[in-house]
């Protein structure tokens, strides 16, 4: 009787298949800053529990998240900020890396500086970033936003708006940075002017983090294991970050490199405990200039998450 | 765990559920799976056919960039693994890995899925799909048309059905579940209505199954109903009949056989196979001494005798039964003559059945006797028929050897016919003696006063006697008469007195030779015990001393036969003669007497007339021999006799004169002394009263029947001659 029962029981559980756990998807865009983990990805070597969804612009990535898409995104704090606005349901992973010249306005030769960009027409993304570097450029050049013409466009049209002389001027990242500049563009303003305030981080869902609480903790160390794999495998990653970000070579990806700063995991620390304050006043900034309806308290909840995270 | 039926039903249900459950949840994995494909084709079918356009119109235009952002877009689809669009010439123009981007279809490295898939959609309108039944995912593919290079670019796009399947399993999971429980709730309904069901019905059986386990055979379930139980219920209640029923009659059986077993005449005995009694019946108990409580105490062993050992039991139980004659050692230590059958039982014990041989013994010892007795009966009757021819002739061998030695003056001839004449009598004493064992000689038995018979053989015992043992009487005055022969008494009596004067040992002072008579009253007897001080008798001797011519003192005169006689007169008188002696202290007789239920008779007064004076009577003498007549008349010469030799002269001189005393023989020819009686009493009445009547012996019952009526003396030959005067001078 008993080895009838147990005979059936094995059965029952034989035709059960074990799922699959469902892994995070985290939409990423091409950037250097994003590279170590995409890297990690293309060798097999990430977590099965993460997913890289490669999209061609952080607009698509941004989008994809709100579309439910993905669970999280590689984004920057601006932009982090401003999706609070419009979604509560999210909250900062971890930080990736920040920009040190990564993020640039660069302007053809009839505007050779910040001043002189009175009229001209400035293609910007429109997201927060765009909005910050715009910002800090203009205060910069002495100038406010209505002595320019703002031309929106996407990340992928940067490059094809420049060639076609659509625009004077345009605030775009790597690796559009690197083409534009290809093609005798000169940078006036970088995010080496203002370093720590283009951080680029890893964001997911409030409930997702919720629902799987390691994953947070399993996002910081594999974004660390990346940094980590890059230095020390940087033949590999040179070679599949060129292809990846369409650079006509790896000394292209090393300029690139030198744009950006991967934080290690004292830095992180440290910048992690900075970030609150930080978006908070991108928080007014992006309500001041009317970017977006985003309020202190929404850039708050972003912490709220990682706050309990132990 | 003991099966219990209540618990079969549950169990078998929830066994089904679950069965079904694992059989359930097989069939609808694959079917999930199934589904989760045919999801993951349909949704592909859509995603492939809505980018088509959108695809086409970007190649159309060169926008690589729009292509790259179709495919990230396609890839951000949840469901969705990979996305590329392949090149006519094999190179991947946009993937959801930008690292895949102007690398060979081949050199990524994917499943071969992906290249079949794609070859098949070049020559192919529509969407096609393979599936990657490991990797849980969906290939589809459709041809994009490139007016640039003329031939059809591919979208290929691999859907993950995982979730889709694991979702559909879930379904499964979740609805075998709910059956599982649903089965589960439904047997433990069962389970417990079916235990209350079948406790109801149940414990009926179960209470009469406990009451009859108790012994209680009247026990029944009374259950009614034509269900399992019903009628289990019915047959336990036949059984429960059947089984009183049985016991009724193995109970009377058993006291069938208990009855036999205690009525039984032969010893039965139950013994358990270590020799210990467990049972036995009274014949057995009576037979050992012991009481039951004793018995079985005890084992076989303690009841065989030591030169006797029991039968080893493993022995018997191969021999299976066992019949021998040994003996039984009794609780008295007396060892009991058995004949024994013991058969072993099946649980290992013993019956045995043991027969007392001591009344076989018993009546082989009387049959014995009988035969002796028979012996001896029939030599009394060659004695008696011997006897009465010799008594004539002897009658006045003596009658005249004693009137010669009266006659001679002392001197050698008087001594020799004084020899001669001890010696006739000594041939009459023989021939009385064995007279007594003739059949038909039984005296009449009347009231004797045992006093008188004592003093009498005391008299009889003469100087031998006297001069040799101190005599003591012990018979109380309020002895009562015993019913006996007196003469015959007188004779045993006699001989028990002459025995005890010759045990008595050689040289011993007369003082202390000591014979004591004692007479004692027990009930309906009387016993006469006579007991002496002399040598006794060794117990084998005691055993032979009434046996015919058995005797310690032959060639001392002693003939063995006192003792004989004494018993065969004792047997006569329904009298018992018993024996008891210790060597060297004395011997014990006792006579067994049953009391009289009339007291003693008168004794008769003499014949003849009282006034008459003693010194001359008239004396009529008839004997048909002249030589016997003659004989009497010589002794009786004080008187006057007349002599007749016939009954028919006798009477003629009766009718002549009268006589004092009329000595009359018995046997005549012409009707002999009973005839002679009859007509003298019919003529001379008063002549009647004074007849006394002569015999040699030999008389018939009639004869004897004759005398007992008439009541008148008779006198055996050969005469002595003292007892003729006696009689004749009206002495008593």
């Amino acid at each position: 009787m008993r080895k009838i029962v147990l005979s059936l029981l094995a059965c029952a559980a034989a035709s059960c298949v074990p799922s699959r756990p469902v892994p995070l998807r985290i939409g990423t865009n091409p950037w250097i800053g994003y590279e170590p983990l995409l890297a990690l990805a293309t060798a097999g070597e990430l977590s099965p529990r993460l997913r890289l969804v490669e999209f061609v612009s952080a607009t698509q990535v941004q989008r994809a998240f709100e579309n439910g898409d993905v669970d999280g995104a590689a984004l920057t704090l601006d932009e982090a900020v401003r999706l609070s606005a419009t979604t509560r349901d999210v909250s900062v992973v971890t930080v990736v890396d920040w920009s040190l010249g990564g993020d640039a306005l660069v302007a053809d030769a009839a505007h050779p500086s910040l001043a002189s960009l009175a009229g001209a027409r400035i293609g910007v993304e429109n997201t927060a970033l765009g909005a910050l570097m715009l910002t800090r450029a203009l205060e910069r050049g002495g100038l406010s936003l209505a002595q320019v013409t703002v031309v929106p466009l996407d990340a992928h049209e940067h490059l094809q708006a420049w060639v076609r002389h659509e625009v004077d001027a345009v605030i775009t990242y790597d690796p559009m940075l690197t083409q534009i500049s290809a093609h005798g563009a000169t940078t006036l303003f970088s995010s080496a002017d203002i370093p720590g305030e283009v951080v680029d981080l890893i964001v997911a869902r409030t409930s997702a983090l919720r629902a799987n609480p390691t994953w947070a903790a399993l996002v910081r160390a594999e974004a660390l294991r990346a940094r980590e794999r890059a230095i020390v495998d940087s033949g590999a990653f040179l070679r599949d970050a060129r292809r990846r970000l369409a650079l006509s070579d790896e000394e292209a990806v090393r300029q690139q490199l030198t744009r950006v700063h991967l934080p290690d995991a004292a830095e992180t620390t440290v910048l992690s405990e900075q970030l609150p304050g930080r978006a908070r006043e991108l928080a007014r900034l992006l309500a001041a200039r009317n970017l977006a309806e985003v309020t202190e308290a929404d850039a708050d909840r972003l912490f709220a998450a990682t706050g309990e995270d132990p | 765990m003991p099966t219990r039926l209540t618990r079969v039903v549950p169990l078998t249900i929830v066994l089904s559920a679950v069965l079904a459950a694992a059989v359930g949840l097989g069939v609808g994995t694959r079917l999930a799976r199934r589904g989760a494909f045919d999801e993951g084709e349909r949704s592909g079918r859509s995603r492939l056919s809505h980018n088509q356009p959108v695809l086409e119109a970007a190649l159309r235009r060169g926008d690589r960039a729009l292509i790259a952002e179709v495919v990230a877009t396609i890839s951000g689809d949840r469901a969705v693994q990979r996305a590329a669009v392949i090149g006519s010439d094999g190179v991947v123009l946009a993937s959801s890995r930008f690292v895949d981007r102007g690398v060979a279809l081949e050199g990524l490295g994917w499943p071969a899925f992906a290249a079949s898939v794609v070859g098949r959609a070049r020559g192919h309108r529509g969407p096609v799909f393979a599936r990657d039944a490991d990797a849980l995912s969906s290939w589809g593919a459709i041809s994009l048309a490139d007016p640039r290079t003329g031939q059809p670019e591919v979208l290929l796009i691999e859907s993950d059905v995982e979730p889709a399947f694991a979702a559909g399993l879930r379904q499964v999971e979740v609805a075998a579940s709910l059956i599982v429980g649903l089965m589960l709730l439904v047997a433990a309904l069962a389970a417990l209505m079916l235990q209350r069901v079948i406790d109801a019905r149940t414990a009926p059986i179960f209470a009469a199954a406990r009451r009859l386990a108790d012994g209680d055979l009247s026990a029944r379930t009374r259950l009614v109903g034509e269900d399992e139980l019903g009628q289990l219920a019915q047959a336990f209640d036949d059984m429960a009949a059947r089984l009183e029923q049985r016991r009724r009659e193995t109970t009377e059986a058993e006291q069938r056989y208990r009855s036999i077993f205690d009525q039984a005449a032969d010893g039965i005995f139950l013994s358990r196979g270590d020799g210990r009694y467990i049972d036995a019946n009274a014949a057995a108990l009576a037979l050992c001494g012991y009481t039951r409580e004793e018995l079985l105490a005890r084992t076989i062993f303690d009841l065989s005798a030591p030169e006797e050992p029991a039968p080893r039991v493993e022995e018997l139980r191969r021999l299976g039964r066992l019949r021998s004659s040994r003996s039984v050692v009794a609780k008295s230590g007396e060892r009991v003559p058995v004949e024994l059958g013991a058969v072993t039982l099946a649980d290992g014990g013993l019956l045995s059945v043991v027969r007392d041989l001591r009344p076989r013994f018993e009546a082989d010892r009387l049959r014995a006797q009988v035969a002796a007795n028979e012996r001896l009966a029939l030599l009394g009757q060659l004695a008696a028929g011997v006897g009465h021819e010799i008594n004539n002739p002897l009658t006045f061998v003596l009658g005249h050897l004693e009137g010669a030695v009266r006659q001679l003056p002392p001197g050698a001839l008087q001594r020799e016919l004084a020899e001669a004449r001890d010696g006739a009598e000594r041939i009459a004493r023989i021939v009385a003696d064995l007279r007594v064992f003739a059949r038909g000689e039984e005296e009449r038995l009347r009231p004797v006063a045992l006093e008188k018979v004592v003093h009498t053989a005391l008299n009889l015992s003469g100087p031998a006697v006297r001069d040799r043992v101190s005599v003591t009487l012990d018979l109380p005055a309020a002895l009562p008469p015993v019913r006996a022969a007196e003469q015959r008494l007188c004779q045993v009596l006699l001989n028990l007195i002459q025995n005890a004067t010759l045990a008595m040992p050689e040289g011993r002072p007369v003082a202390q030779n000591a014979l004591l008579i004692t007479g004692r009253h027990h009930g309906d007897e009387v016993e006469l015990e006579v007991r002496d001080n002399g040598v006794g008798m060794a117990p084998e001797v005691l055993e032979r001393i009434f046996e015919p011519y058995f005797t310690t003192r032959a060639g001392t005169g002693g003939t063995g036969l006192g003792l004989a006689i004494s018993r065969e007169l004792a047997l006569k008188m329904n009298a018992r003669l018993e024996a008891t002696s210790t060597p060297g202290v004395g011997t014990r007789f006792v006579v067994t007497l049953a009391v009289a239920d009339q007291p003693v008779e008168a004794p008769h007064a003499a014949p003849g007339p009282a006034t008459a004076p003693v010194m001359t009577r008239q004396v009529l003498i008839i004997d048909d021999e002249p030589a016997v007549a003659r004989i009497a008349g010589r002794i009786l010469r004080d008187h006057e006799v007349t002599l007749a030799d016939g009954v028919a002269s006798a009477l003629a001189a009766c009718r002549a004169k009268s006589f004092d005393l009329i000595l009359c023989d018995l046997s005549m020819p012409g009707g002999g002394g009973a005839h002679f009686y009859a007509e003298l009493k019919a003529q001379r009445p008063e002549l009647a009263e004074r007849v006394a009547f002569m015999t040699g012996g030999a008389a018939s019952e009639e004869v004897a029947r004759f005398l007992d009526e008439t009541h008148q003396p008779v006198v055996s030959k050969p005469f002595e001659a003292a007892a003729l005067r006696a009689l004749a001078d009206g002495k008593p």
